[in-house]
């Protein structure tokens, strides 16, 4: 599948080429396969399901969104495999094309010259972030989805920051769900969740990225056929735009079936957990035994930080857990915690992040969720 | 080298899977359509005439 490409060590001078053919082609990949994503798929849904958003999902009454198996027909010990499915049948769109942005962005940066492009995207701190939320705002992807594309630009060689910045942007700054909370939600929630986002994104994610020690995992999981990371140096530049082209695809494929081999079975297998979790704690079906003060929201924002959900599915969540009386405190924990970061997001991640990175996220997540919780019920 | 097919193999096989789970979720050829998810015929068959 791979052909030998040409690998030139970095030459760090005033003569580096500005581009490389391969870094265009991979970059045109990137953009190609996004607009493919967005107009074929994602906007088409998003805008259909922002006419359904409003029904609250309660225990009740069928999910806001479609179903493959339906948990009712199940055993109760076994409920947890229909919600594995299903979860599996919401996100298998946005994961294939994940698997395929990421693969796109691996190939784009790596090609790139190495002190000029890889300097932008190797920004650490706040404005490595930022830019990592501004690049994920336009794949409109939930944070399981998005991690694939995180995990692609990481081992291109953008900073963790940056790379971080892509989930929490894609999962918390979707404009559609944010339109819909602003109109169906109380102003004080829809404000909680833009605050939260922006402390995530441009606090916690510069503190946590200095948890991960070594070096990035681009240097470590080179995938197959690359043996040392090629430059866009010289020989670069030489190449005519069908031999970079070519090699641009065969990288593509390569790192797209090295992601998928790596990531798809740990999020098979984490979606099956979220489902154990659902079924024995399912977030609108807890009320009436833990009332609206301080355990529904502790409890609320532990049951989000762990579940994971497609994209804006949290909105008939939290509809569901206010119409069953929970509160505006549990209900603000819920639509803060559950979109953001969860145990397939920390299975995808961990291997390349290492654990406490996802982890230090998910406690971040489950922490400022219910400070924020508490804070609107005070309100 | 054998190991390195080997990987190429299983992620290509993983990555079909995906896709074909992503195909049947656009309902693209028709596919959810002509092989509807259990729940929906479930659905249709408590809602058609001869169940009542």
């Amino acid at each position: 599948m791979a052909q030998t490409i040409d690998v030139v060590a970095p030459a760090r001078s005033a003569k580096e080429p500005l581009f490389d053919r391969r870094m265009i082609a991979g970059l045109a990949i990137l953009v190609g396969i996004l607009t493919i994503f967005l107009t074929y798929t994602r906007l088409p849904s998003a805008i259909s399901k922002f006419s359904i958003v409003d029904i609250a999902a309660t225990k009740d009454t069928q999910s806001a969104f479609s179903q493959i198996l339906d948990p009712a027909a199940f055993p109760g010990a076994l409920e947890w495999i229909a919600y594995g499915v299903n979860l599996w049948d919401a996100n298998a769109i946005g994961m294939f094309f994940a698997m395929l942005l990421g693969g796109a962005a691996m190939t784009a940066f790596q090609f790139s010259p190495r002190t000029r492009v890889r300097n932008l995207l190797g920004k650490g701190g706040v404005a490595g972030a930022g830019l990592g939320g501004a690049l994920g705002v336009p794949l409109f992807m939930c944070s399981a989805c998005s991690a694939p594309v995180s995990l692609g630009f990481y081992r291109g060689g953008a900073a963790l920051e940056t790379s971080l910045g892509v989930i929490l942007g894609s999962a918390l700054f979707h404009p559609i769900s944010l339109m819909a909370i602003f109109l169906l939600m109380p102003v004080e929630m829809a404000a909680a969740r833009i605050a939260f986002g922006l402390v995530m994104l441009l606090a916690v994610v510069p503190a946590v990225a200095r948890l991960r020690t070594g070096s990035p995992a681009c240097a470590v999981g080179a995938p197959p056929g690359l043996e040392a990371p090629p430059s866009g140096g010289p020989a670069g530049e030489r190449i005519g735009w069908v031999r970079a082209g070519r090699q641009a695809v065969s990288a593509w494929a390569d790192n797209t079936v090295d992601f998928a081999l790596k990531l798809g079975p740990p999020m098979l297998l984490a979606g099956f957990v979220v489902g154990v979790i659902f079924s024995i704690l399912p977030p609108q079906g807890i009320s009436g035994s833990i009332g609206t003060g301080a355990v529904a929201i502790l409890i609320a924002a532990a049951v989000g930080t762990l579940v994971q959900v497609p994209g804006m599915f949290e909105i008939p969540l939290t509809l569901g857990v206010l119409a069953l009386g929970l509160g505006e405190g549990a209900a603000t924990a819920i639509l803060l915690t559950v979109p953001s970061t969860g145990l397939i997001t920390f299975g995808v991640t961990r291997r390349e992040y290492g654990w406490k990175v996802p982890g230090s996220m998910m406690a971040a997540t489950f922490a400022l969720g219910s400070a924020a919780g508490f804070l609107v019920r005070a309100l | 080298m054998k190991k390195m097919w080997v990987r190429r193999i299983l992620g290509t096989v993983v990555l079909v899977v995906m896709g074909a789970s992503a195909a049947y979720s656009l309902n693209f050829a028709g596919l959810r359509d002509k092989f509807p998810p259990p729940a929906v015929a479930a659905a249709s068959a408590l809602s058609s005439p001869s169940a009542r």
